[in-house]
């Protein structure tokens, strides 16, 4: 369900003008929610205190890398959708991740909008599937237990 | 008196005179013979006959026409002196030459009567030629004593050997030549040699004959006094095989010195090419980060304007339907499209300095050489730009088994090359063909050429016309490496003022 809120997005690169050239790109084209980050550090404290729905990250930052950052996101919110930003040097590595940390996808720098923009719906479309299939499973468990509990009310009734 | 006998009696007289060991004749006034002994007959070859029959002037005529020329004259005197009724003491050596050499020494003395009257002449001849002989021995061995280890000949100004030493004898003992054929160690046209050497009394002549498998070093030195030539004979076999193995050691040295040097340039390479993996990668990473941006931002540029135009269109205000607003909005996108472009290029510069260095792929693998080439001509643009121009003459080629980055410096090592020949404005040519079985890639350029003197060298490590400290002078040789290690090889044509073709042949397979 294309839920009424409009999906949380973060931005995490060490370099301000990839964050620039991103979150503008989004704003023009999407109406997703951005918070963007310099730090991985400030995003972690923001995503340990918001819900977001996708992740994308450099990978060669100073303070951490991004697939430290990235593992940390996932033991916080597994059900976020994780990209991670990489060289063209740096592809073995987050090959390596997707297996290790469970991204998504890598997208290598510099890139062309068009496919970043798809990466970000295909992954956002992933996310809202799957949660849309939690809910229903949940809502088949809740109908399960209160078949269940109507059913021992009747073998009760009839005991 | 007469002191002629009668024949048939044996008188004391006749019994010395037969049994003398010199030659005894009597030739009387009248130049008749009157008496000899057997030994006259002997000494100058006479039969009996002929002797019986002889008279003085026969005898004359008979000695000076054997005589040794450079006797004749002083001969020829005495003798004429000698008339038999004119007789006078007289001693004289003749040297006879024909038949074959002898030495006669011959007095004479007159025969008179008690009153003084001539009765005739008496001489006495005596063979000295056995004497005369060892004497002649004598002199050749006085200064060659059987204690000089060197092996000497003596020859005449002809070139017959008269005497070997006993060191030459050895020598040839060891040689297996028997005396006699000892002119066999000396060259074919040693009598030349010896002329010449007697003639202007030059210095030593040294000779180098070869003899079998033994080398001999011949020093010929003549006294012309003596009309005679003295050839010291040394085996140098030894020598030379061991001067042989020095020359053969000296060019292993020079292989040897030339492949350290040859793996010292590639180890210089390849250390340079590490640095320069390194460096490419650090740079590579780096530029990505604001190309990114910039290609971002473009793009992004692009979507806004087209927004802005809708935005525009869907609610005008006053002046936003002039026909500037749409040029400016128009020319806002097409330089979006140019950043892009200019990203784009900026990609592709980085993708060729990856090319280059490979740093992906350090191995064997099958590569496109019109890849190489194209990246190759990418990184070296700035060398080229609006001066020269690249014509490309691409045949049908094969992908090759090799090492990308190795021919990648090849072809960069000979394009920097041309572009740096060409003085002002030139052309550059690259073509490539396939047989099927080879690769030929062909880089002409309109330069300056190479000198002939230098053409030969051009491949050698440390070579550099540059000048000190503009290059190692190493790119040619390393890319000569490249080449040949990959089966293949590198030909250049080159002719001063017109320009340069090198043309690379590498094996497909």
């Amino acid at each position: 369900m294309k839920g009424t809120k409009a999906s949380s997005i973060v931005l995490v690169d060490d370099e301000e003008m990839i964050l620039t050239s991103i979150k503008n790109l989004l704003i023009l084209e999407t109406d997703y929610r951005l918070a963007a980050f310099s730090s991985p550090r400030e995003a972690l404290e923001f995503i340990g205190a918001h819900a977001v729905d996708l992740v994308i990250s450099d990978y060669l930052m100073p303070e951490m890398d991004g697939i430290e950052f990235l593992a940390r996101v996932k033991e916080m919110q597994p059900h976020a959708v994780r990209v991670l930003l990489t060289g063209y040097a740096d592809k073995e590595n987050a090959i390596k991740a997707i297996n290790d940390v469970g991204l998504f996808q890598y997208i290598e720098k510099p890139w062309e909008n068009e496919d970043l923009r798809l990466i970000i719906r295909n992954g956002l479309e992933k996310r809202s599937l799957l949660r849309r299939l939690e809910e229903k499973i949940a809502e088949v468990e809740r109908a399960h237990a209160e078949l269940h509990d109507v059913h021992r009310e009747i073998l009760k009734a009839f005991a | 008196m007469s002191f002629i006998e009668p024949k048939g009696t044996p008188s004391h007289l006749r019994v010395l005179l037969d049994a003398s060991p010199d030659g005894v004749a009597i030739f009387g006034p009248a130049g008749r013979l009157l008496d000899a002994n057997g030994r006259f007959g002997e000494i100058y070859g006479l039969s009996g006959k002929d002797v019986a029959a002889l008279s003085f002037d026969q005898y004359r005529r008979y000695v000076l026409d054997r005589v040794a020329d450079h006797a004749w004259p002083a001969v020829e005197a005495a003798l004429g002196q000698l008339a038999p009724d004119r007789p006078s003491k007289l001693e004289i050596e003749l040297e006879l030459v024909r038949p074959e050499t002898r030495f006669v020494r011959l007095w004479a003395a007159p025969v008179t009567d008690s009153d003084g009257r001539c009765l005739g002449q008496v001489s006495f001849h005596r063979d000295m030629t056995d004497q005369r002989r060892f004497e002649q021995e004598l002199g050749l061995r006085a200064d060659l004593p059987d204690i000089n280890p060197f092996p000497v000949l003596k020859c005449d100004a002809e070139g017959h050997v008269r005497f070997t030493n006993l060191a030459a004898e050895k020598l040839l003992a060891n040689l297996g030549l028997p005396c006699e054929r000892v002119t066999e160690i000396l060259p074919s046209d040693y009598r030349k040699h010896l002329r010449a050497v007697v003639e202007r009394w030059s210095g030593p002549l040294r000779l180098l004959h070869e003899y079998g498998d033994r080398w001999l070093s011949l020093t010929v030195s003549a006294d012309p006094q003596r009309a005679e030539c003295m050839v010291v004979v040394e085996d140098v076999t030894e020598h030379r095989l061991a001067d042989e193995k020095i020359k053969r050691y000296a060019s292993e040295l020079e292989v040897a010195n030339r492949r350290i040097r040859e793996a010292q340039a590639a180890l210089v390479q390849s250390e340079k090419m590490a640095s320069l993996g390194n460096l490419v990668a650090g740079i590579a990473h780096e530029i990505n980060t604001p190309v990114g941006s910039i290609n971002a931002n473009s793009d992004v540029t692009i979507r806004a304007l087209a927004k802005l135009r809708t935005l525009l269109a869907s609610s005008p205000r006053e002046g936003t339907e002039s026909p500037d607003v749409e040029r400016m909005i128009t020319m806002l996108e097409e330089l979006g499209q140019v950043s892009k472009s200019a990203c784009e290029r900026i990609v592709n510069i980085v993708r060729s300095l990856r090319n280059f260095a490979r740093l992906d792929e350090a191995d064997r693998k099958k590569a496109d050489l019109h890849e190489g080439l194209e990246s190759t001509l990418t990184l070296v643009n700035h060398l080229l730009k609006d001066r020269v121009q690249v014509i490309r003459d691409y045949g049908n080629i094969p992908e090759i088994e090799c090492y990308p980055s190795q021919l990648n410096q090849v072809f960069t090592n000979i394009l920097v090359n041309a572009a740096q020949a060409i003085k002002g404005k030139g052309t550059i040519t690259i073509v490539t063909r396939s047989d099927g079985r080879k690769i030929t890639v062909v880089i002409n350029d309109t330069g300056t050429g190479i000198r002939p003197e230098h053409v030969a060298k051009i491949f050698d490590p440390g070579f550099t016309t540059k000048g000190v400290g503009v290059g190692a002078g190493l790119g040619l040789a390393i890319s000569y490496k490249i080449v040949t290690d990959h089966g293949g090889h590198v030909d250049v044509d080159t002719e001063a003022g017109r320009g340069t073709t090198f043309t690379i042949t590498l094996p497909v397979s």
